[in-house]
């Protein structure tokens, strides 16, 4: 699991990068959001494998793709 | 409306061909259809009619030499203001692009163009296609034109109220997370996202470079099989366009889909759906297996967390292209758009990359465990009756991502994998709108989903109906 995302680093970030700056109420709801995609991708990350370079995604459809029918 | 109208992008464009029609004529009857509602349904952002009636008096002298005529010769369509023509103003739906004029022309625009289309004018859209309702603050709102209190589907929803009303025979989206299937969907005709990567996207703006692709809409299986097969293919300005072969996928339409076996998911897909949308899922799935398929029911890899996954791609890449602007600009942009965005700006990169990295073991994974068991799979694109435009306007920051959930959990997983999925009208839910069934299958079997899509066509009338705006 990848540490618990705080909404005082969301206010801080937002303060930084976008000079923005959040209420709690927002803090706290984007913080939710940002959590459960991170922990969608920890969640995976064992299934990560790096030796297929990301941007090659449609060869790895190309190869899926020719199968007999069910 | 004008009996010309009623005709498929097939049939216009036989009617062409053999002079029983002229492109003036066509085009004539779409550019007085679409100013009518306009009005009404808000679709259009700009009309380009006297070019249009200009392209379609040359197509019909074209007619009498002996020059070869393209698949599209004299057809009027009008698409999704997102596909660059060089010098000519592309807003991607935004107060940002409102006067950008590209230096380039998209490579679909090539294609359609040289197979002989006419372009009457760019259609409304979600700002910079970043939401599935169809609300623009900048444009002003699309209305269904089924019912113009209710949201037509985003973010191509010019193209799908434009098609369903007859005012053009066939129209360019863009599908990201469902941006073709649900105005397809909400409008009653069909639209197919394509695996990743069959169509160029060189010319387009950008959403999310990792999951976007072109996708068309038309009223039937067949006029977007023909659209298919002219837009699809290797493109040396795209280097994830594949040069797998394209198919002649009308070929493919034999009416026969005896002994297939559709997938229908026993988890996710329905867990937030309304009575009326099972009642017309469960009919559609009667008529297949009239037609001879075999319905095999199955439980699918977890599609929530493709969904999640989906959602970290989409965020980190639409807040690498819009955080200069968001920052300099943030006044420029819809609430919806701001908030939407704003959650890539605090994922960490390594987040971001390892939801790419895993996305070719979770596609091979999810290949697997379903079309390794049936050929297609077979799920509502919208689990509720298409809501109305007050139920889905957010009222402040933490109204959106709920709205964009419940509207996009049945697309986004198809996009996270990289495979197609055609949206077929499917009957009416009970407060009059359309409803649609999406049948996804195998990277690169675009043919076949059109194989089963026209079949159901074949012998069912929902794609004839048309809104009476």
């Amino acid at each position: 699991m990848i540490a618990r995302i705080h909404p005082d680093l969301i206010t801080l970030e937002a303060a930084q990068r976008l000079d923005v700056k959040l209420d709690a109420k927002r803090a706290g709801e984007l913080a939710t959001d940002v959590q459960r995609v991170c922990d969608a991708a920890t969640a995976v990350s064992r299934d990560a494998d790096f030796n297929e370079e990301p941007t090659r995604f449609t060869s790895v459809l190309a190869r899926l793709a020719a199968k007999p029918r069910a | 409306m004008s009996d010309i109208l009623s005709l498929s992008l097939a049939e216009v464009a036989a009617a062409i061909r053999t002079k029983k029609l002229s492109s003036v004529e066509a085009t004539r009857a779409c550019l007085e259809r679409l100013h009518h509602i306009q009005s009404k349904t808000n679709c259009v952002i700009s009309f380009e009619d006297e070019e249009a009636l200009k392209a379609a008096r040359a197509a019909d002298r074209m007619r009498g030499k002996s020059a070869r005529l393209g698949p599209l010769h004299g057809v009027p369509l009008a698409h999704k203001d997102m596909y660059y023509r060089k010098g000519r103003i592309t807003t991607g739906g935004s107060k940002i692009l409102h006067d950008y004029r590209p230096g380039i022309t998209a490579t679909v625009v090539e294609r359609i163009q040289r197979a002989g289309a006419v372009w009457l004018g760019n259609l409304n859209m979600a700002e910079f296609a970043a939401n599935p309702t169809g609300h623009n603050n900048h444009f002003g709102h699309c209305r269904n034109p089924w019912n113009t209190d209710h949201i037509t589907g985003g973010s191509s929803s010019g193209s799908g109220v434009a098609v369903a009303a007859r005012a053009c025979y066939g129209s360019l989206g863009s599908d990201t997370g469902g941006s073709v299937r649900l105005p397809a969907a909400a409008n009653g005709i069909v639209g197919l996202k394509p695996t990743y990567g069959r169509i160029s996207r060189h010319g387009i703006m950008p959403r999310s470079w990792s999951l976007d692709t072109v996708g068309p809409l038309a009223r039937t299986v067949r006029d977007c099989a023909r659209l298919m097969k002219i837009i699809a293919g290797a493109d040396a300005n795209d280097p994830t366009c594949s040069t797998e072969k394209v198919p002649d996928y009308e070929k493919a339409l034999t009416g026969k889909i005896r002994g297939l076996k559709i997938g229908v998911p026993l988890n996710h897909y329905y867990e937030e759906s309304s009575a009326d949308v099972r009642s017309c899922m469960t009919a559609s799935l009667d008529v297949l297996k009239a037609l001879g398929a075999r319905i095999v029911e199955l439980e699918v890899p977890d599609p929530q967390r493709l969904f999640e996954l989906s959602n970290a791609v989409t965020q980190a890449e639409s807040a690498a292209i819009h955080g200069r602007w968001m920052r300099e600009r943030p006044q420029d942009y819809s609430l919806l758009m701001l908030a939407r965005t704003e959650p890539g700006f605090h994922l960490p990169a390594t987040v971001y990359l390892q939801a790419l990295s895993a996305r070719p073991r979770l596609t091979e994974e999810f290949i697997a465990a379903v079309f390794g068991k049936v050929d297609i799979l077979h799920a509502p694109v919208m689990p509720m009756p298409v809501p109305t435009i007050d139920e889905t306007t957010p009222r402040q920051a933490g109204d959106v991502q709920p709205i964009i959930r419940r509207l996009t959990r049945n697309n986004r997983p198809a996009n996270f994998l990289g495979i197609p999925a055609l949206s077929i009208p499917a009957g009416f839910t009970d407060n009059g709108l359309p409803a649609a069934f999406q049948l996804m299958g195998r990277p690169f079997s675009e043919a076949l989903l059109f194989q089963v899509g026209d079949a159901y066509q074949r012998v069912t009338d929902w794609h004839m109906r048309a809104p009476r705006v």
